[in-house]
């Protein structure tokens, strides 16, 4: 039998096991989040400088830049098409931190830990759930880093989008309501993060950590070029919204896959868990 | 405490590494598991202990079955193959995660067992800067703590000066004596039989005898 007392205990090994070994490299999506910063701030400066716009942009406006994604890819012979770098170094980037501790403690000191905690699914719900506060810490590392941005430079740290440059860029989104863009620019993306995570945890079981992460950064740049319920990149970019593009996704819909695999993939991996070995890095089987 | 292993078999990628083994071991007792590299006297004990499930039979501890009533032995310490510790833990800090974990061993035992076995539990340095035979009196300090049960100890005298050794035999026999089920796997003949009331000699993965 599960218990909650146990997962605390678990939970609470992961946080300083886990959590000060993948700090430091966390840190690394402060510099991702402030070369976006920059490029956001390049594009309103040539606004201002054309007379588009009058001032710089809130956290808001920075904030949807960042995830913004791309536009719906359409395969032409004049299409051009270009990654959208950032979006992609971040999601890649959280696959990458959050994809290895739970198998290597698994292999390594793990073999203790459960052997005297005495609970196989606590200690995997444990694992998911170092893995879920690890992806809502990526997130706050972005939006702490935009934030301290605009404190920083004397900027407007509202929930307001910046008419004059969304004019520009996606004039859709400024008849977005205000719970409408918090579910497109937070809700949608931080759910999906956390679904990509639990798939990615019961793959790493199941194959190893390195396929596992392989195949989420697949999906991720298959994402990119196919628009489709699929591939869960695409809920991750609101320029894919069926607002802004017909054929892109419903927010409603994908949130209800989004809470789907997860309860689908956590019954899963608890009952491969129950029955995986524990067998160390030392076999040669 | 009566352990019993019914028909266990275990496949691993087509290798039949645990073949039909039937056990029984009974409280105060030690068995020496006696066996060639690769016999499967580690597989066994991963076995005993819940760390592996089983292709078919079954480890059951006072009836409950391992897998299916409970998840692992609900008192055992462990040492199998080399002690795996957080590297920047002190051998004290370790112990007292495992501790926490297995639902509260007090801090005086945790010193208790750390100096018994030769450590010194005021000690900082972290494990990752052990010698082998340090890390090695962790692992039994480890598998002991709490005074479980049962005791699985896997070449608990490799890479220990032999003052250590001795007082490593004393312990396991005080610990027999308090009627707990002790299983080590030794290389060394002399000490295994020693120290055991009851060999067990396993040999490609099957029980070929035992005394």
């Amino acid at each position: 039998m599960t218990d909650k007392t146990k997962i605390g205990k678990y939970f609470s090994y992961d946080i300083n096991q886990g959590g000060w070994r993948e700090l430091p490299k966390s840190l690394l999506l402060i510099a991702i989040t402030l070369l976006v910063i920059l490029q956001a701030d390049k594009y309103i400066q040539t606004l201002i400088e054309y007379g588009y716009c009058e001032k710089y942009g809130t956290f808001l406006d920075y904030l949807a830049y960042f995830f913004q994604g791309d536009y719906v890819y359409e395969l032409s012979a004049s299409s051009v098409f270009v990654l959208p770098i950032y979006w992609l170094a971040f999601h890649a980037f959280v696959a990458y931190i959050v994809g290895f501790y739970p198998y290597e403690d698994f292999v390594q000191y793990g073999r203790m830990s459960i052997l005297y905690g005495k609970d196989r699914v606590s200690w995997w719900l444990a694992k998911i759930l170092w893995q879920i506060l690890s992806v809502a810490w990526c997130y706050l590392l972005v939006y702490g880093t935009i934030a301290g941005y605009i404190i920083c430079k004397h900027r407007l740290l509202s929930w307001k989008l910046t008419e004059e440059i969304w004019n520009n860029l996606s004039p859709e989104l400024l008849n977005y309501t205000t719970t409408d863009l918090i579910v497109v620019i937070v809700i949608l993306p931080v759910l999906t993060t956390i679904a990509i995570t639990v798939i990615q945890g019961v793959v790493a079981f199941w194959k190893t950590p390195v396929v596992s992460f392989m195949l989420v950064n697949a999906m991720l740049v298959v994402s990119v070029y196919s628009t489709s319920y699929l591939w869960l990149g695409n809920y991750t970019m609101w320029l894919r919204n069926d607002r802004i593009s017909p054929e892109g996704i419903s927010p409603v819909i994908a949130i209800l896959i989004d809470s789907v695999l997860i309860v689908i993939f956590l019954i899963i991996g608890i009952r491969q868990f129950k029955r995986v070995d524990f067998l160390g890095k030392v076999d040669g089987l | 405490m009566e352990l019993v292993i019914k028909d266990y078999t275990k496949i691993i990628r087509k290798v039949t590494v645990l073949d039909q083994i039937n056990l029984t071991l009974t409280g105060g007792k030690i068995y020496g598991l006696r066996g060639k590299n690769g016999s499967g006297k580690t597989m066994l004990m991963r076995a005993i202990t819940g760390l592996i499930r089983p292709t078919a039979g079954y480890v059951a501890i006072d009836g409950k079955k391992i897998g299916k009533d409970i998840d692992f032995p609900q008192s055992v310490g462990a040492l199998i193959e080399n002690p795996s510790f957080i590297q920047e833990y002190s051998a004290m800090d370790n112990l007292k995660v495992l501790a926490n974990l297995s639902g509260g061993i007090p801090e005086e035992d945790i010193r208790s067992i750390l100096e018994r076995v030769g450590l010194n539990a005021q000690e900082s340095k972290p494990f990752g800067r052990f010698s082998l035979g340090m890390k090695q009196k962790l692992g039994i300090a480890a598998a002991v703590m709490g005074k479980p049960q049962l005791i699985i100890l896997d070449e608990p005298i490799n890479a220990l000066d032999e003052y250590t050794v001795e007082r490593i035999k004393e312990l396991l026999l005080e610990l027999r004596n308090e009627d707990r089920i002790i299983l080590v796997a030794c290389h060394d003949r002399e000490e295994l039989d020693y120290l055991s009331d009851v060999i067990i000699h396993i040999q490609e993965g099957r029980i070929v005898n035992d005394r």
